[in-house]
């Protein structure tokens, strides 16, 4: 399922613009990144596809239906996401969180059918968290409470998957293990749209990245054609070494210490 | 769009945990099940004047149990509707605290919080103290004044319409909850003493020595939906649990959410201090103490706390009418003084998970 934006634009408070006539599509089965400093409209733009935020201005469409004309359950089928950080207000289990995942499916008063449990189990074992399923989701520490919010998106089965700087907490061989799952989804049709700092990540994961400054997308096209010295250097202000790995051929990002411009 | 459901095979089922878990919810609710109708044949047969137990099954039953015709006035008019309001405003209370913390994610909502009972508490006092003898005046009095203070709250906590946010509303129920406290030790103070405060006082602390059945006919179907219309919602809280944007991700709308289990809630309260008036503690403790045993989901959590507020009011109100007889003590002295050691207790015991 692809994902598009017609000139939206969005204002927390008026005449400041956080995101500001921005058009943009992902193809189906395609992951785009977006990046850029703080304040630069990710998360905004994020929350606005997820309908979280209702646009000013413009509409989000997936395959051609307005998310504003959907209901939301409908699009609680389609789309998922996985937000930067949240508070959880009782002493949920992890079981019983990434089961939630399931609500789009089934009716209020319905048990568990055998797909729901299949689904839930599948998503908690892509996430890594099956050792945890009797734990509070209180009780995690940060990145395991991001796998286990992984595992609930996943639970929902979506076409469309959001991912709010996903790795933040995550340690090294979680962040692969994350990304890995976020590729083999995509090979399976899933859409991504993430928002990252960590550009190195972004250049491995990403087929597209999209740098946005202001609410305004600067630069939009492949890791190699984006993650310019020039580019960075206008958009973050800082100056980067550029590399390809030696045996990979992988791209990364060595900001410089001490030589921001 | 569905082309990576078949793409691994599910293994390990956590089954075996969940069907623990399933025998545990079984278990504690059949529990509950018979100590609601225990507690409404002890609430029945204990009290000054003693009626075989066997004559009140019988009785309760529709059978001719020989009861002599002040026993079944005992029974039938002053006992059994006394114990159904018992349960109803137990239930009622405990609900709506549920509720109350499921929509404001916080374990120290009540269903007081957002002014219900000062409201409630000015408008019985304004009753008694104009219009003492006319007792139909004084449930209706406290719910006009619970509306009126709940009316209040929403229209500061949104100016034009505008999007709630629950901190205001938290706050605006403090502020409209001090003016009307303010008003009422004001009514208090120009009563001058007598009987009429001490009417006023023993309602605000509760007590269910005004049960009647024509009482019953009104507040029984408007506490009972109510509670099953917040039972609808129940999966609802469970997602906001996990914060507003969450919840709307998986197709819950908490605008909707908010807006009906708002009216839903303080509804529930204002039917449940109508006549019984502000008891303390139920709707602040059973919905925790539920939790602590049957863990926070809402769909277990609120039938839970219906029976288990409806049984621990009908036994606060047995201790309150027989330990200093026949004089009577307000409940909600008794709900607090047993309920509170015993939660401290449990707390304790269960390692303060809140």
């Amino acid at each position: 399922m692809r994902i598009d934006f017609r000139d939206l634009s969005f204002s927390y408070e008026q005449g400041h613009p956080v995101v500001n006539a921005v058009s943009m599509g992902v193809p189906s089965g395609q992951a785009v990144g977006l990046i850029g400093p703080n304040g630069s409209g990710k998360s905004t733009l994020l929350r606005l596809a997820s309908g979280n935020l209702t646009p000013d201005r413009g509409s989000i469409e997936l395959d051609g239906d307005a998310v504003a004309a959907l209901r939301p359950r409908e699009l609680a089928r389609r789309l998922a996401m996985v937000e930067q950080q949240r508070t959880v207000g009782f002493d949920f289990t992890v079981r019983e969180v990434v089961a939630m995942g399931r609500i789009p499916y089934t009716g209020r008063w319905m048990r568990e059918t055998s797909q729901d449990r299949e689904a839930i189990e599948r998503a908690m074992r892509w996430a890594e968290v099956e050792d945890l399923s009797a734990r509070s989701v209180r009780a995690l520490s940060g990145g395991e409470g991001q796998r286990v919010f992984l595992a609930m998106a996943l639970a929902q089965e979506p076409s469309i998957l959001l991912l709010d700087e996903p790795t933040t907490f995550l340690d090294l061989r979680h962040q692969l293990g994350f990304l890995s799952i976020v590729r083999e989804r995509m090979a399976n049709g899933l859409t991504v749209l993430l928002a990252i700092h960590d550009l190195t990540l972004a250049a491995q994961t990403v087929d597209r990245i999209v740098m946005l400054r202001d609410g305004v997308i600067r630069m939009d096209g492949s890791p190699h054609g984006v993650l310019t010295r020039k580019n960075i250097r206008d958009v973050f202000g800082v100056n980067a070494a550029i590399g390809r790995h030696a045996e990979t051929g992988m791209l990364y990002v060595l900001p410089a210490v001490g030589a921001s411009s | 769009m569905r082309s990576w459901r078949s793409s691994t095979v599910f293994t390990e089922p956590t089954t075996s945990l969940v069907s623990s878990a399933r025998r545990r919810t079984t278990w504690l609710f059949g529990i509950l099940l018979v100590l609601t109708f225990g507690s409404v044949v002890v609430g029945v047969a204990v009290g000054p004047v003693a009626v075989p137990l066997r004559r009140i099954l019988a009785s309760l039953f529709g059978y001719e149990a020989g009861l002599s015709a002040i026993q079944e006035v005992i029974v039938w008019q002053l006992r059994l509707p006394r114990t159904l309001l018992g349960l109803l405003v137990g239930g009622g209370l405990a609900v709506s605290g549920a509720a109350m913390q499921g929509l404001f994610r916080n374990p120290l909502a009540s269903p007081y919080v957002l002014g219900v009972a000062s409201g409630a508490s000015t408008g019985a006092a304004l009753a008694i103290l104009l219009a003492g003898g006319m007792a139909v005046l004084l449930p209706v009095g406290a719910f006009a004044g619970a509306a009126l203070a709940v009316l209040v709250v929403y229209s500061l906590a949104r100016p034009g319409g505008r999007r709630t946010s629950i901190f205001t509303l938290i706050l605006a129920g403090v502020a409209v909850g001090s003016f009307f406290s303010a008003i009422t030790s004001f009514l208090i103070f120009l009563s001058s003493g007598g009987e009429k405060l001490s009417d006023v006082l023993f309602w605000i602390m509760g007590g269910l020595g005004r049960a009647d059945w024509a009482g019953l006919a009104i507040l029984a179907p408007v506490i009972l939906i109510c509670i099953g219309a917040i039972f609808y919602f129940a999966r609802d809280l469970n997602a906001l649990a996990l914060g507003e944007e969450t919840a709307q991700h998986v197709g819950v709308n908490p605008e909707t959410l908010y807006k009906g289990l708002l009216v839903l809630t303080t509804t529930l309260t204002a039917a449940s201090v109508a006549l019984a008036g502000t008891i303390g503690f139920i709707g602040l403790a059973i919905p925790h103490i539920m939790r602590l045993l049957l863990g926070p989901d809402h769909r277990r959590l609120i039938p839970a706390s219906a029976l288990a507020g409806g049984c621990f009011l009908v036994w606060s109100d047995l201790v309150a009418r027989t330990a200093f007889a026949p004089a009577e003590l307000p409940v909600g002295v008794i709900t607090a003084f047993f309920g509170a050691p015993f939660f401290l207790y449990l707390l304790r015991s269960k390692g303060a998970k809140l």
